[in-house]
């Protein structure tokens, strides 16, 4: 716009002021010397700074940064002015060709400069990031079925692919470069979730290739830190955090598990998967302070507070924070009681003290229900009390379906706080929903059996209203999300821990009253799951054994503080 | 409460009456698209829980016959439905099956479900939905209920509905997550 403006204003200084034709000359031969100077120096800047094949940034990124077409095109209209002013003998032409030359070095040297700044590795940063946060944003803009491409998008593919390319190189630099761009760009609020989209595509590129090619896990770790927090903080901005925020809880998990699988089976480096192992439970419990109200700790101001401030998005995200094992899961029931209750839990899970029955006790119980607002809204979420067992109920099916494999051996340079194959931790996990004991006898068992398998989530229910508003968000996590009615051997596993003893001595009556009602394909199911998940099912051969036996590992709980006593 | 097109008072009261003693036999029809309406699936849920539960108390005592539809109708006046309504079918019918798979012991205390095929040209099924007991050997309509067992008879009609192909251990991605990788 001001270069047309200037080119104008010539216009009229050469209508006014029209020079001879040696004047045009003289002054002409002095202009175009110094365009072609700067023509020159452009040429080895950029020979010497991108290459031809050259997407990240592109050829058309550059162009529009240092603006060299609309510097090219005054230069032609330049001589094409001064050429016909010449031949035609009109000097206003002429006179206007030379002033266009003049403009055209004016223009040159801020062309220049800003090419200049290219060949540095901030500069360049800086016209990606600001490139990239362009893109995000016209697809933040558009409309959701636009959302869905985002990687057709010309920048993200350019950007996804120059990525995958210093990812095949293992080059630690470029790689540290594109996260910085990614992780700096200043995207809008609009476009938050197509950021975090790519937040997370980049975080599984970078995970995959340290597991399986062979880039720097060290380098990887802090790129991948740097992702997390930026996916936190963007979190932050969306009204509904809980998506994204548990998308990436249960990717965390979900990598752990396949770090581990993928390393015993000698398909992925043990030192990268050690290392993504130490990411995952980093990352999860850095999640869990900023979900937690009132965290064991903070080590920064954002993790004071929650993010979560709605019942249904703590619902949400406790759903997805308890797949696939994760580490962490039963610590963060604390701050899932806190918020929907608005008082703290003083018990400790550890010892076997059950959340789940102190926060049903204090939603619905006849005394002692909570009153506070905080309370109010979780059952308003929840319905009746019978809604918010069949919930936790159908939340445990899925944690219990994607627990660890127990028989895959856990080397020791893979055990990590909270991801260890402490048979203790998996009860305590277990346990938190085990002790969530809404029926107390096998007929009753069976009733509730049949409503986790027969009843479809209706509308305005807890499930289905998390379901609604985790539709188009689902960020692309690789694990997809299985509704819990495809996974009916944890429907038997998690009616039959509910009836499982918690102590050593307790009957285990009603378990096998139970598991005796049920027919012979689900049993087997239901033990093929036991023996795969829990540690000591695998030995038996008797399937009603295998599930008694395996669920054996709730009593493992509180042990250390029976065996004091 | 009528829901719409059916009459829940009238179900709720059909329903209960499995428990007598002197019912033996129930023939119940749902093949109205209604029933996969958002608005109805807490009754569909409740139908489903009390035919369930009556097998389950009463064994091999109580013969239940249902019959759904086996495909939605497809002519271009019907294909235009939400999304919505296809997901609801294909998750009624899987848990359909995984009730009884889970749940009954024995295929004489199991409801036999036959699925109605629907031609290609059919826009509707040819028999109404019903809830109708057999009582001391009359059924509370006799001409109903025969109507919607004659279907189950005429040879390619009906499907039963069976879990063989259930998977009950659920996604293969559950026990090795690196699948997805």
């Amino acid at each position: 716009m001001a270069l047309s403006l200037c080119a104008v204003a010539l216009g009229f200084v050469a209508l006014a002021y029209p020079r001879t034709h040696d004047d045009v000359v003289d002054a002409t031969q002095f202009s175009m010397a110094f365009f072609a100077t700067l023509l020159t120096g452009e040429a080895v800047i950029f020979a010497l700074t991108f290459s031809a094949a050259s997407s990240w940034p592109s050829l058309r990124a550059i162009d529009s940064h240092i603006a060299f077409r609309e510097w090219v095109l005054i230069g032609w209209f330049a001589a094409l002015f001064t050429g016909c002013g010449i031949l035609g003998n009109s000097s206003v032409s002429a006179t206007y060709g030379a002033l266009l030359f003049i403009l055209a070095n004016i223009f040159g040297i801020f062309s220049f400069v800003r090419l200049f700044g290219l060949a540095s590795i901030g500069g360049r940063n800086r016209l990606l990031r600001r490139t990239l946060a362009d893109s995000l944003a016209r697809r933040g803009a558009g409309s959701g079925a636009a959302a869905t491409d985002l990687e057709n998008d010309p920048v993200v593919h350019s950007y996804l692919g120059t990525l995958n390319q210093a990812v095949t190189s293992n080059d630690p630099t470029a790689i540290r470069h594109l996260v910085s761009q990614l992780v700096e760009a200043e995207v809008p609020p609009e476009a938050t979730q197509e950021t975090i989209t790519v937040h997370l595509d980049v975080l599984h590129r970078l995970s995959r290739a340290t597991l399986v090619s062979g880039t720097d896990p060290v380098q990887v770790i802090a790129c991948a830190h740097a992702l997390i927090d930026s996916t936190i903080r963007h979190s932050r901005r969306l009204p509904d955090p809980a998506p994204a925020l548990g998308a990436l809880s249960r990717y965390l998990a979900w990598l752990a598990n396949t770090a581990l699988l993928m390393s015993v089976r000698g398909v992925g480096s043990i030192r990268a998967a050690r290392e993504l192992i130490g990411l995952t439970t980093d990352a999860r419990l850095k999640i869990l302070r900023c979900v937690d109200p009132d965290p064991k700790s903070a080590v920064d101001r954002d993790e004071l507070g929650t993010i979560l401030t709605h019942p249904r998005q703590v619902l949400s995200w406790t759903g997805d924070f308890t797949e696939f094992h994760g580490a962490h899961q039963a610590g963060a029931l604390y701050g899932v009681y806190e918020i929907l209750t608005g008082t703290k839990f003083m018990g400790n899970y550890w010892d076997g003290a059950s959340i789940l029955t102190a926060l049903r006790q204090a939603l619905y119980g006849h005394a002692d229900a909570v009153t506070t607002a905080e309370a109010d809204a979780a059952r308003a979420v929840f319905g009746p009390v019978g809604e918010f067992d069949h919930f936790w109920a159908l939340l445990s099916v899925t944690a219990i379906a994607t627990l660890r494999d127990a028989r895959v051996v856990h080397p020791p340079e893979l055990v990590r706080p909270e991801f260890t194959p402490d048979q203790q931790l998996l009860g305590a996990y277990l346990r938190t929903f085990a002790t969530h004991r809404y029926f107390a006898t096998a007929a009753e068992a069976r009733e509730a059996l049949l409503s986790l398998v027969g009843r479809a989530d209706p509308p305005g229910s807890a499930a289905a209203e998390i379901r609604r508003a985790r539709r188009g968000h689902d960020y692309r996590v690789p694990a997809p999300l299985i509704e819990p009615h495809q996974r009916p051997a944890a429907m038997v596993l998690a009616i039959a821990c509910r009836l499982a003893p918690l102590a050593p001595g307790d009957s285990d009556a009603e378990l096998r009253r139970f598991l005796a009602t049920l027919p012979v394909p689900g049993l087997r199911a239901a033990a093929r799951l036991a023996a795969r998940v829990l540690p000591g099912a695998a030995e038996e051969t008797d399937f009603t054994e295998a599930i008694v036996v395996g669920l054996g590992v709730l009593q493992l709980v509180g042990a250390h503080t029976r065996e004091g006593a | 409460m009528t829901e719409p097109g059916i009459d829940t008072s009238f179900w709720r009261g059909r329903l209960a009456d499995l428990e007598a003693a002197d019912v033996t036999a129930a023939v119940v029809v749902q093949c109205a698209l209604t029933w996969l309406l958002p608005q109805l699936t807490a009754f569909r849920n409740e139908v489903d829980q009390a035919l369930m539960t009556a097998q389950l108390r009463r064994g091999a005592d109580l013969s239940i016959t249902r019959i759904v539809l086996h495909n939605l109708p497809l002519t271009p006046n019907t294909a235009a439905r939400p999304a919505t309504v296809d997901q609801a079918f294909e998750e009624w019918h899987h848990r359909l099956s995984a009730t009884n798979v889970l749940l009954c012991s024995a295929a004489s205390a199991a409801p036999r479900i036959h699925r109605l095929i629907l031609l290609r040209d059919e826009a509707a099924p040819s028999i109404p939905d019903m809830v109708e007991l057999l009582r001391n050997d009359g059924w509370t309509d006799h001409h109903r209920a025969r109507r919607a067992l004659g279907v189950i008879d005429i040879a390619g009609a009906t499907t039963p509905l069976t879990g063989y192909d259930l998977d009950l251990d659920g996604p293969f991605g559950d026990a090795d997550p690196s699948i997805y990788m």
